[in-house]
């Protein structure tokens, strides 16, 4: 694998993450010369939450305007109710109280405000030259792999912008541990995608390497802790595993595994990190067979030192495909066995990788049906 | 002429591919777990095909299908179905029409006829008591679906056909028989894809005499009786058309206006069954036999035309924002020539507009506007311009363009007229129903809205009466006889209609297991029982009615389709209208876990081994 001679890694936000991060937040808004945030949330937010987060604005003296009317899908009106309240109540700042959709609203809504004052349109076309309200990331624990990113996906369509990037990051204990099972099982899977395509490209950038190993180690050695035990601490280490594998992912081109599994989410409905969970294993192994040879990293990344140190060499690609294989197979609750099990009919391959080339021209259909064909069936492997 | 005692229990099995048939038995066992039409076509069909076919390709299904009650002279009874999977949603679909090839057919002497295959060339068939006689259809090919029944009628009493959009598989291309639509699910496009022009029956060859004639004629006075004696079969519907239902809706606040962005408007009078009926000089055109009369016909444009029905006026009409029948009426032409569904066809056209409206789509389709509404829909039956695009349904338009959150389909099927924000039990029923958004399997609107005894904003019974609704209609669509039946047949019986409406209505909303029970809806199996003089009574024919929808369930379920599926456009789960003084969503979730745990569904909304089990299901 080479390294890139001359490369770019752009890292744009401020990360706090820790016991009591939220109470800095207000203090973080005056050093962004903002003081009345626009706080977005899901519809279905939990009280602990709302209070906790109040709470934390206790003493600051500064108050927030409550946006709740997020649902599951990320739509443009729901971006223009945002924009149209933030105007209302004169805000200043934005912030998304949870991760997924809200952080999309919470982009899209920070893109009409800057890019078109009157609410008009938001389209894909539109180019993102400026810079935008500060926006400020408070992750539940759901994350869906864009949200610390450059990009957004709002009503399908993907926007990228270096001004996309939140201008804070804030990871708080008290709120990521009551994620989900599911929640955390899926943000860890799309975690594991960002980082690993990200580092498994032809010409690597030491930089995203670096974020995208971190991300794969947090996660490894806290998802048994995390999800079963629900130790705090591992809750807010896979916080900061998905921020770390999403910044990665965030200064690399949009993989195979990513693309194919959100085509299948948009055109079937099947959860984007389930399926990656799924493919992520067979594209390694049909990279290897293509003699385009896994990074022996990933072994390091996930086994640690001592499992890579005791590893020979020439094993260490296959070792970390294997507890890869592993690490997936103990969240086998959530990631299907194969396409098959998912009742996905095998006339519909077809129409998911025509749909993902449209959506991303820099792989070739064949390639995604050869990963499609390989994943669906596992008797036939 | 010979008779049929009941019915044949014979349906025409078809290979189009090597241009052969084959005769079907219809068992006793069969005939009595699945009743006929619907149910039955469903069965044969699930026999026969596996699943992950493609709903285009050679080896899906299409089953034309009888029902039991055709030919008898029981009220309504001139429907039948046609059940294939459907290739704008990947799961089964069924439609139900009043047009006379169901006559045709079942007086040929057949109770169903079942395609599979694919012509080589473009081809019809013939059909006989002797059988089936493929015939070239290359004369008829290209053209609309008047011109082409007036060809093959002449070698018949009754045809199906399709139009251009289903030779040019649009995706929710409907089928013609008369002046009436196997209208949902883009079946149309599955006979196109097969190179299947039409059918045509001889009919007439067979008599269809009950087997208990004297009994079922003492039903049938007692049915004519409750259609006559009821407002809405007697009255609104007779009077007005299903038009009827603008004023209620729009009362109501269901009127879908501007994309289902409000629930009523100041000029939805102009469009109503009350206005039409004054201004185009409606007459009666109906299903043939019908007793209830809600099809009409009128004078358009100096001409005498079919009034279109409630569900094309409310979507081509309020939400579009267009008061102009005349208009409305054109675009009614071109999709029944064509060969399209009106509510697929009006709900693809009003995403456009918005869509357009917000950047997404590059179209001139404008809300309040008549201007280029007749051209998109021609260029969606050909597939031309931008019309290729609309030929697939606003769910794969929104997956390729964005602006899912107002692309009203359920499953990929289109919202039929009726805002489900003004009525929670809808939102149920469009969510789980089997073919996708349908406002037929349980009509809750009605209970919740025009008749007023449900609270339409609360979420309290609402699952079991969806349940109860879907049994029933799947029933009815099984037997089959007009589901408006339902309003005669449930309400008329002297229980029901002497018990004073306070007391039903509190009766309906805090003690639903009681009400249904209350309920007297024996007069289906009756007529049933005395056709085919098998014994049949309320219980079990709720219980074929709850298999047919189960298996229909699960057939979906072997094709992907799980809780994910369950659910509504964003926009109904999270806009509210304008016109609320509260902002009112559908309270989706928690209506969905109960109605799982009743159907006896696990939490992912897959049928249960033992709900299976318990309706002789096996599963494959």
């Amino acid at each position: 694998m080479e390294k890139l001679k001359d490369y770019s890694f752009l890292c744009q936000p401020k990360i706090i993450s820790g016991k009591k991060s939220l109470e800095g937040i207000p203090l973080e808004l005056s050093d962004l010369n903002a003081s009345k945030p626009l706080v977005l949330a899901m519809n279905n937010i939990s009280d602990k939450h709302r209070k906790t987060f109040t709470k934390a604005f206790g003493d600051s003296n500064m108050s927030f305007t409550l946006f709740d009317g997020i649902g599951q899908y990320a739509g443009v009106t729901a971006a223009r109710e945002a924009a149209i309240l933030f105007r209302e109540r004169g805000c200043d700042a934005l912030i998304a109280l949870g991760d997924g959709p809200v952080m999309n609203i919470a982009k899209g809504a920070n893109i009409l405000l800057s890019m078109d004052k009157h609410l008009h349109k938001l389209t894909n076309d539109v180019e993102i030259n400026q810079h935008m309200k500060p926006l400020v990331y408070v992750p539940l624990g759901a994350a869906m792999g864009l949200e610390a990113t450059s990009k957004a996906d709002i009503d399908l369509n993907l926007y990228d912008s270096p001004f996309l990037y939140p201008d804070l990051i804030v990871i708080d204990d008290r709120l990521v541990i009551d994620a989900s099972v599911e929640d955390m099982n899926y943000s860890a899977l799309m975690a594991l995608t960002g980082s690993i395509e990200s580092s498994s490209l032809e010409l690597s950038n030491p930089m995203a390497d670096s974020y995208a190993h971190a991300s794969l180690a947090y996660i490894s050695e806290n998802i048994t802790k995390g999800i079963k035990k629900k130790k705090k601490n591992s809750c807010l280490a896979l916080a900061n595993g998905a921020v770390m594998g999403s910044i990665a992912y965030s200064n690399a081109p949009e993989g195979i595994v990513y693309t194919t599994s959100k085509a299948i989410e948009r055109l079937l409905g099947h959860s984007a990190a389930a399926v990656a969970g799924l493919l992520l294993p067979h594209w390694l192994e049909l990279k290897s067979a293509d003699k385009k040879p896994v990074r022996d990293v990933l072994m390091l990344a996930l086994g640690g030192f001592d499992v890579y140190s005791s590893t020979p060499k020439k094993e260490r690609p296959h070792g970390g495909v294997n507890l890869l294989e592993d690490l997936i197979h103990n969240m086998d609750d959530y990631v299907p066995l194969d396409l098959k099990s998912l009742n996905i009919p095998q006339y519909k391959l077809k129409e998911i990788a025509q749909y993902a080339t449209e959506t991303n021209s820099t792989i070739k259909k064949k390639d995604i049906l050869t990963l499609l064909e390989r994943a669906y069936d596992r008797e036939e492997i | 002429m010979q008779e049929i005692i009941g019915t044949s229990n014979k349906v025409l099995e078809v290979d189009l591919s090597n241009k052969s048939f084959d005769i079907i038995t219809i068992t006793d066992k069969e005939r009595v777990e699945y009743l006929g039409g619907k149910g039955l076509g469903l069965k044969l069909i699930y026999d026969r095909m596996d699943a992950g076919v493609d709903p285009l390709g050679e080896e899906n299904i299409i089953a034309f299908m009888g029902g039991v009650l055709m030919g008898t002279g029981a009220p309504c009874s001139g429907r039948f179905d046609a059940i294939t999977k459907s290739p704008l949603t990947g799961i089964m679909a069924s439609s139900s029409c009043g047009g006379p090839f169901g006559m045709a057919l079942k007086t040929s002497g057949w109770d169903g006829i079942v395609v599979k295959g694919v012509a080589k060339t473009p081809t019809y068939l013939a059909v006989d008591s002797k059988g089936v006689t493929f015939k070239n259809a290359k004369t008829i090919w290209g053209k609309d679906t008047q011109a082409s029944q007036k060809v093959i009628d002449k070698e018949g009493t009754g045809s199906v056909v399709i139009g251009p959009a289903g030779e040019n598989l649009v995706k929710f291309a409907n089928i013609c028989s008369g002046q009436r639509y196997l209208g949902r699910g883009g079946l149309g496009a599955v006979m196109g894809s097969k190179n299947l022009k039409g059918i045509v029956a001889k009919g007439k060859e067979f008599k269809i005499i009950p087997k208990e004639k004297e009994k079922f004629d003492k039903y049938k006075k007692k049915a004519i009786k409750y259609i006559n004696n009821n407002d809405l079969t007697s009255e609104a519907y007779r009077k007005f058309g299903t038009n009827a239902n603008v004023n209620l809706a729009n009362a109501g606040g269901i009127l879908p206006v501007r994309n289902f962005t409000k629930g009523l408007h100041g000029e939805a009078h102009k469009i109503s069954g009350e206005t039409m009926a004054e201004v185009h000089d409606t007459k009666f055109h109906t299903c043939k036999p019908c007793t209830i009369l809600c099809g009409h016909k009128g004078t358009f444009g100096g001409k005498m035309k079919p009034v279109p029905e409630y569900e094309t006026i409310g979507l081509f009409g309020s939400n579009l924002e267009i008061f102009d029948t005349e208009a409305i009426s054109e675009w009614n032409d071109i999709c029944g020539e064509m060969g399209m569904d009106t509510i697929s066809a009006a709900g693809t056209i009003s995403w456009t507009m918005e869509a357009t409206e917000k950047g997404l789509f590059d179209s001139k389709l404008k809300f309040g506007s008549t201007d280029g509404i007749s051209e998109t829909l021609k260029n969606i039956a050909k597939r031309k311009g931008m019309g290729d695009d609309l030929a697939e349904g606003t769910k794969r338009l929104a997956q390729k363009y964005g602006g899912k959150d107002f692309a009203m389909n359920v499953k990929g099927m289109e919202l039929p007229a009726y805002d489900p924000r003004g009525s929670y039990g809808q939102g149920l029923s469009y969510a789980v129903a089997n073919r996708g958004a349908c406002h037929l399997t349980t009509s809750m609107f009605v209970l919740e809205v025009f008749l007023g005894m449900m609270q339409p904003y609360t979420k309290r019974g609402k699952h079991v009466y969806v349940d109860f609704g879907e049994n029933i209609s799947t029933a009815v669509n099984s037997l089959h006889t007009c589901l408006f039946t339902a309003f005669a047949y449930e309400l008329e019986p002297p229980l029901i209609k002497y018990t004073p409406t306070f007391l039903l209505n509190i009766m309906v909303t805090n003690m639903t297991a009681v009400a249904i029970k209350f309920m007297d809806i024996s007069l289906w199996p009756e007529l049933w029982s005395t056709i085919t003089g098998q014994k049949m009574n309320t219980s079990k024919f709720l219980k074929a009615g709850a298999r047919i929808n189960i298996l229909e369930r699960y057939m979906n379920t072997r094709e992907g389709i799980s809780k994910k599926d369950d659910t509504l456009p964003p926009r109904l789960l999270q806009e509210g209208r304008t016109f609320d003084s509260k902002k009112r969503t559908v309270p989706l979730e928690s209506m969905l876990k109960k109605y799982y745990k009743r159907k006896g569904y696990d939490s992912n909304g897959i049928p249960k081994d033992r709900t299976l089990k318990k309706y002789g299901i096996e599963k494959k």
